[in-house]
């Protein structure tokens, strides 16, 4: 945990007025050392985290020396996502492929056909371009750490583990096993 | 969905796991992520005990226990999920104990009262006024099943949040559990229980959020 330098009392802060939540102290600027205990916990070694399957929370990353804190809200990059669509390709043109879109921010909607330009995919994205391809598309806002909101539309096709050739082999074994006791 | 100010997906999985495999570069190598990717990843450390890294759009922690892969961008939830099962479908044979499906919030809430009004709904401060002066909800955690068949244990946490002014925390997490010996079925059942639960997780996970914060005045 951050341990501020500048302790209060969050009773006597609060007055008589009556609160529903106390509030993590935000006087953050000038932290103390980490206790060992405390660096040993951002890595789970001697707490219950091998027990749990949850991340570490709200946890703020560790600065274990006397820093300033920068903003947790400005020191990264925000996205918020405005729509998401799961693609599956149907056909590779010349310079553009066709795909079936499914809404994945509202399942409600039908399916569609769309045409997109090979140039919306990434350069190392386009050896994965083919007929039954899955991509993922959201289009939406990006805060940068500067303050400039930019919109986005971001194409990442699905990438799965190759098969083994002795996988392959296996497939491909069944398949003449099946088409043999078919054809009989 | 209402929306978040911050928004997190972390998968985590509790195991037997071997750190320095999981460099940005064995993933190029295995195609799981672009070249590019893995020659820009920003590495924290690798060491026997500890892999951390991140890309523009991805964070993995590997300890010997414990993995967490997460993402800040609610564009690449379902490449995250590809990612860590096309991780244990090649690495099949590691011990995975339990998975954990998780999703973060940080709400902006729109008043100081409806701030309070959350604690207030979720831990009613009669009950504690006669031994305490002041009290406040800093942390709830809610444990149940999932109601969908098949569905994992749910742990549901609301806390203030320490990241956004006047703001509220809400961390869902999902776990399964490996149904047999770890040892012999390593991590084979992950890909599959990751592909049948990971959009119902982070769907309940809004719907969650949406109730909850729903029952709050504003």
């Amino acid at each position: 945990m951050l341990t501020s330098t500048s302790v209060r009392d969050p009773v006597a802060a609060l007055g008589s007025r009556e609160v529903g939540v106390l509030f993590p102290a935000f006087e953050k600027e000038f932290l103390v050392r980490h206790p060992l205990i405390a660096m040993k916990t951002r890595f789970g070694l001697n707490t219950d985290e091998d027990t749990k399957s949850s991340p570490q929370g709200q946890r703020a990353p560790s600065e274990d020396i006397l820093v300033r804190l920068p903003s947790l809200r400005k020191s990264k990059w925000k996205v918020k996502v405005l729509q998401r669509w799961i693609g599956e390709v149907e056909q590779v043109k010349a310079e553009r492929f066709v795909a079936m879109l499914v809404d994945a921010t509202n399942s409600r909607n039908p399916p569609e056909q769309v045409e997109l330009d090979l140039e919306e995919v990434s350069e190392s994205d386009l050896p994965l371009l083919a007929e039954g391809a899955t991509f993922y598309w959201s289009i939406g806002y990006r805060d940068t750490p500067g303050g400039q909101r930019q919109r986005i539309s971001t194409i990442r096709f699905a990438r799965h583990p190759r098969l083994k050739e002795a996988d392959v082999q296996q497939i491909f074994s069944q398949a003449d096993l099946l088409a043999a006791y078919l054809q009989k | 969905m209402r929306t978040p100010d911050l928004d997190n997906a972390t998968i985590v999985m509790l195991g037997s796991f071997n750190p320095t495999i999981f460099q940005p570069r064995w993933l190029g190598a295995q195609h799981l992520i672009r070249p590019e990717e893995a020659e820009s990843a920003k590495i924290e450390i690798i060491r026997a005990e500890v892999a951390e890294f991140s890309t523009e759009w991805f964070h993995l922690q590997v300890l010997q226990n414990r993995l967490a892969l997460s993402s800040a961008d609610p564009g690449q939830y379902s490449p995250l999920r590809d990612l860590a099962a096309a991780m244990f479908a090649i690495l099949s044979h590691t011990p995975v104990t339990a998975l954990g499906l998780n999703r973060l919030f940080h709400f902006k809430m729109p008043s100081s009262e409806s701030w309070h009004g959350v604690g207030h709904l979720l831990a009613p401060k009669e009950l504690w006024k006669p031994i305490m002066e002041g009290p406040g909800l800093r942390t709830m955690t809610m444990e149940g099943r999932h109601k969908q068949p098949g569905g994992g244990l749910l742990h549901i946490k609301v806390e203030p949040s320490a990241k956004v002014e006047q703001g509220v925390y809400l961390e869902i997490n999902e776990e399964f559990r490996a149904s047999g010996d770890s040892e012999s079925e390593g991590a084979q059942w992950v890909p599959g229980r990751l592909f049948q639960h990971w959009d119902v997780t982070m769907k309940f996970a809004e719907e969650t959020a949406d109730y909850l914060l729903g029952l709050v005045k504003s």
